[in-house]
């Protein structure tokens, strides 16, 4: 199996105003492959986050490396607060391709294509985040990150503030998605049966230490 | 002891138009939980909201009262409502970061929001923050007491959320899906502090959840929205055992995804 992350022995202390130290991480190891979807578990403060982040490098670990062979989107929980406010939704959406100097009409019709994929309605292109629902909302999110055409997609507890029934179309979306696109997802939730059902294998984080590999149809391994 | 605790009556609301809320009525007595229950856009948040007086200015609120120990909400003006949040109808936000002030330790503005409403010294004040919060489930609440907001999990930031609420004591408590961010294991804790503070305090709470385990475990009664109107109201022994509509079997029908029989993942 091809690997598309290498995770090596990354450790991640945060220093605080205080004077303590959080160890987030401690020695974590493992590998992502290309074209799964991995679950990332464990309770609240157990370093999921801090991971996503490595990942993504919008931080650096304090040790270890991590090792990647593609590019990478994240979507964050909370979809309503992860837009500006003053946009559209259109414009959010379009946002990272305008920045990379994409001709107009190309930007258009990939906008247009991601609505439609993300199951968004087009007259949504033209409203402000806090004037469609919570899954709308994080349907776009889900298209913005999408629109960069990344090859890894980082979904750090994208379905928690989601009612269930939205959770259920969220998940069925990204299914979907995963269908149609050559994509790696790493799945970052407290929501174990939502895991087993969308994921093919499952790392189990405790106190930032990996404590576990789960794999489908088979018993813990590592 | 007023007539009527809480009495949210014929409310409507609009935004630019469109029906948010439509003329939805509803009681809440003291001690009481109530659990609002819907699916996304039914305007369970909207009606939180409305209570509060945090409506944006986009929403307009067409007709209807909302009596609190015989106050009617509607009327007061800012000054008026400023001094009833917080004290007398305390506020869990579904995104308590938010809620947070982004520069001060939590220890202190804790012991700060306790101290604004009350005449305890700074260290009684700890005191019975710490009570609570070795409650919830933190690893370490002697460091947590020192950090900043930015420096917590998601889940951690609830957590201070719902503490800083309850620890005002405030006869009503509105709980805008509290425990969306936690791990199961979290939730639980939070759940049955709420529930201890409705049944030894008297604390009537109104908790929009999308947990039917959450409903089941702490409410007496549920309101089930749909479109902005009520579908249906009750004691929860009424509502779960016999919903009137497939609506209301749909949403509280124990689990909306079921364990795997092909894996099961445990957090041990
Ligand atoms: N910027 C920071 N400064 C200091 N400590 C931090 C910072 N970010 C995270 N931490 C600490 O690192 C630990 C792990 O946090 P992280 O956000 O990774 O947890 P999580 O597993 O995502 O939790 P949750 O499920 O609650 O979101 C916690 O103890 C947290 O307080
Ligand atoms: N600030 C706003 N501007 C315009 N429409 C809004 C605003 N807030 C909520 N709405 C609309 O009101 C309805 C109810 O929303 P909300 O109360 O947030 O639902 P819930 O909390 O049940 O998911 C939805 O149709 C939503 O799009
Ligand atoms: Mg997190
Ligand atoms: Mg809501």
């Amino acid at each position: 199996m091809e690997n598309i992350i290498s995770v090596k022995n990354i450790s991640k202390t945060f220093h605080r105003n205080s004077g303590d130290n959080t160890v987030a991480l401690s020695d974590v190891s493992f590998e992502v492959y290309k074209g799964e979807i991995l679950g990332v578990v464990g309770q609240s403060g157990c370093g999921k986050s801090t991971l996503a982040r490595i990942l993504a490098r919008l931080i650096k670990p304090t040790e270890g490396h991590v090792k990647t062979n593609g590019s990478i989107q994240m979507v964050f929980q909370n979809p309503i607060q992860s837009f500006d406010p003053r946009h559209t939704l259109e414009y959010s959406v379009a946002e990272g391709l305008k920045n990379k100097h994409v001709p107009k009409a190309e930007i258009e019709k990939r906008v247009s294509n991601l609505f439609n994929l993300c199951g968004l309605d087009v007259d949504l292109k033209d409203k402000y985040p806090h004037q469609v629902s919570g899954g709308q909302c994080q349907r776009a999110a889900i298209a913005r990150a999408l629109i960069m055409e990344p090859d890894i997609l980082i979904c750090d507890e994208a379905t928690s503030a989601l009612d269930v029934t939205v959770q259920k179309q969220i998940i069925d979306l990204l299914m979907d998605i995963k269908a149609h696109k050559d994509l790696t997802i790493i799945f970052i939730s407290h929501n174990l049966p939502l895991v087993e059902m969308f994921c093919e294998r499952a790392i189990i984080l405790k106190e930032g230490k990996l404590c576990k590999i789960y794999q489908k149809k088979t018993e813990p391994i590592g | 002891m007023a007539d009527t605790f809480f009495k949210y009556d014929s409310v409507t609301i609009e935004f630019d138009g469109e029906v948010a809320v439509d003329s939805v009525s509803f009681l809440v007595n003291p001690g009481e939980i109530l659990g609002v229950v819907g699916e996304s856009g039914s305007g369970k948040s909207t009606i939180i909201k409305s209570i509060n007086g945090i409506l944006n200015s986009d929403a307009c609120i067409k007709s209807g009262q909302i009596i609190y120990n015989d106050k009617k909400l509607l009327t007061l003006n800012n000054r008026e409502m400023r001094r009833i949040r917080g004290k007398e109808i305390g506020m869990i936000f579904q995104d308590s970061i938010g809620a947070l002030c982004p520069i001060r330790t939590i220890g202190n503005q804790i012991v700060e929001a306790i101290r604004a409403h009350e005449r305890i010294n700074k260290e009684q004040a700890r005191e019975r923050a710490f009570l609570l919060l070795e409650k919830f489930n933190f690893r370490d609440v002697n460091k947590l007491w020192k950090s900043y907001p930015f420096e917590l999990s998601g889940g951690m930031n609830q957590r201070v959320g719902i503490a800083m609420a309850m620890l005002l004591n405030p006869p009503l408590l509105l709980a805008d899906e509290p425990t969306s961010a936690l791990d199961e294991q979290a939730a639980k804790a939070v759940l049955s502090e709420l529930k201890r503070m409705s049944v030894e305090n008297g604390t009537s709470i109104i908790m929009v959840t999308h947990d039917p385990q959450a409903v089941r475990e702490i409410c007496d009664h549920v309101l089930v929205l749909k479109n902005g109107n009520v579908v249906e109201q009750g004691s929860v022994n009424q509502v779960l055992n016999n919903p009137e509509s497939d609506y209301t079997k749909a949403l509280l029908d124990a689990v909306p995804v079921s364990r795997s029989d092909e894996w099961k993942i445990s957090l041990a």
